[in-house]
């Protein structure tokens, strides 16, 4: 009986791979049709908007689980009634920047809003001095503790870090 | 089947630059795939509702864990498949390391007008009887 049930869960999986692999073109044809067609999304106001969104809703969603706060309590702290907090959450309705430091403000939160050049990374950190000097980018002291490090693109990151080993090896440049 | 090819492939619209907490990888067998078929018929056809579930992507591919049910939900009835959320098109995906964590996408569904419950259903099943012939196959 077990051995016909096993035989039963192998045909009922294997109809299922035949369904899932029915009438499909080889990936390698479809990617090049996709490739053709590839849009870079960062590029298309609508994504960031919508990605920006989606970001600070899951940070909010974090903080509140990291300190065990309701949004029906955050509400009340703001004042405001809980569907501006569950706007924030579940991404509806008028985001503004002024909301977003109204929210990140009455948590006690900091927040960045930095335009860079595309291709440069900008990333808020926790101190990390040793990997400041390491890889030879710039800091600057930022607000609690924070550490704000700006990246340059990695062809530049990778010729730095030659520099530095060529350095740490004995190689001085001619200046 | 017995011994299938496995494999796990990017999509082309994920920057690689966006995967700092998983990457994102479509799952092929023997060098077919349906979720890759699927979303190209999707970025055609639904142009803003591919937008939107790359967005989801994008939060999935950039956080290592997800909250809240706006982007990511757990399928009924299946813990271990979840679906990335766009408006009406949903991305079946599971959760594996190999090597890195990985986000593998099984399956595609559109949600919408004449679909009913039993083919969400079916694709979420499907969904996980490729997980475990994942497992099986490449241990991840």
């Amino acid at each position: 009986m077990a051995k016909d049930r096993a035989v039963s869960k192998e045909a009922a999986s294997n109809t299922v791979l035949e369904n899932w692999l029915q009438g499909v073109r080889p990936y390698e044809e479809v990617l090049k049709e996709l490739e053709a067609t590839k849009t870079d999304y960062d590029k298309d106001p609508e994504f960031v908007f919508r990605f920006i969104r989606a970001q600070i809703a899951q940070d909010v969603h974090r903080i509140l689980e990291e300190r065990g706060i309701k949004p029906a309590e955050l509400a009340r702290q703001m004042g405001v009634d809980r569907q501006w907090v569950n706007n924030i959450l579940n991404e509806s309705g008028n985001l503004t920047i002024k909301s977003v430091a109204r929210v990140t403000c009455a948590l006690g939160c900091a927040i960045g809003f930095r335009i860079a050049e595309s291709g440069e990374h900008i990333a808020v950190l926790p101190f990390h001095k040793e990997l400041a000097q390491v890889s030879g980018v710039e800091y600057t002291q930022d607000f609690q503790g924070l550490e704000e490090i700006r990246i340059p693109p990695p062809n530049i990151v990778a010729d730095i870090q030659s520099e530095t080993e060529g350095r740490a090896n004995g190689e001085l440049s001619a200046a | 089947m017995t011994h299938a090819l496995i494999e796990f492939v990017p999509i082309p619209d994920v920057k690689p630059e966006w995967e700092t907490a998983h990457e994102i990888r479509f799952l092929s067998i023997n060098g077919v795939s349906r979720v890759i078929e699927n979303l190209q018929k999707f970025k055609k056809a639904w142009p803003d509702d591919y937008r939107d579930l790359l967005v989801s992507i994008k939060i999935v591919a950039e956080n290592p864990q997800v909250r809240g049910s706006k982007r990511v939900k757990r399928c009924k009835g299946c813990e271990s498949i979840l679906e990335m959320k766009g408006k009406a098109l949903r991305l079946f995906f599971f959760y594996a390391k190999n090597g890195t964590d990985i986000v593998v996408c099984t399956g595609t569904y559109r949600k919408g007008k004449g679909l009913d419950k039993k083919q969400q259903q079916n694709a979420i099943a499907a969904a996980e009887k490729l997980r475990t012939l994942c497992r099986r196959e490449t241990g991840v």
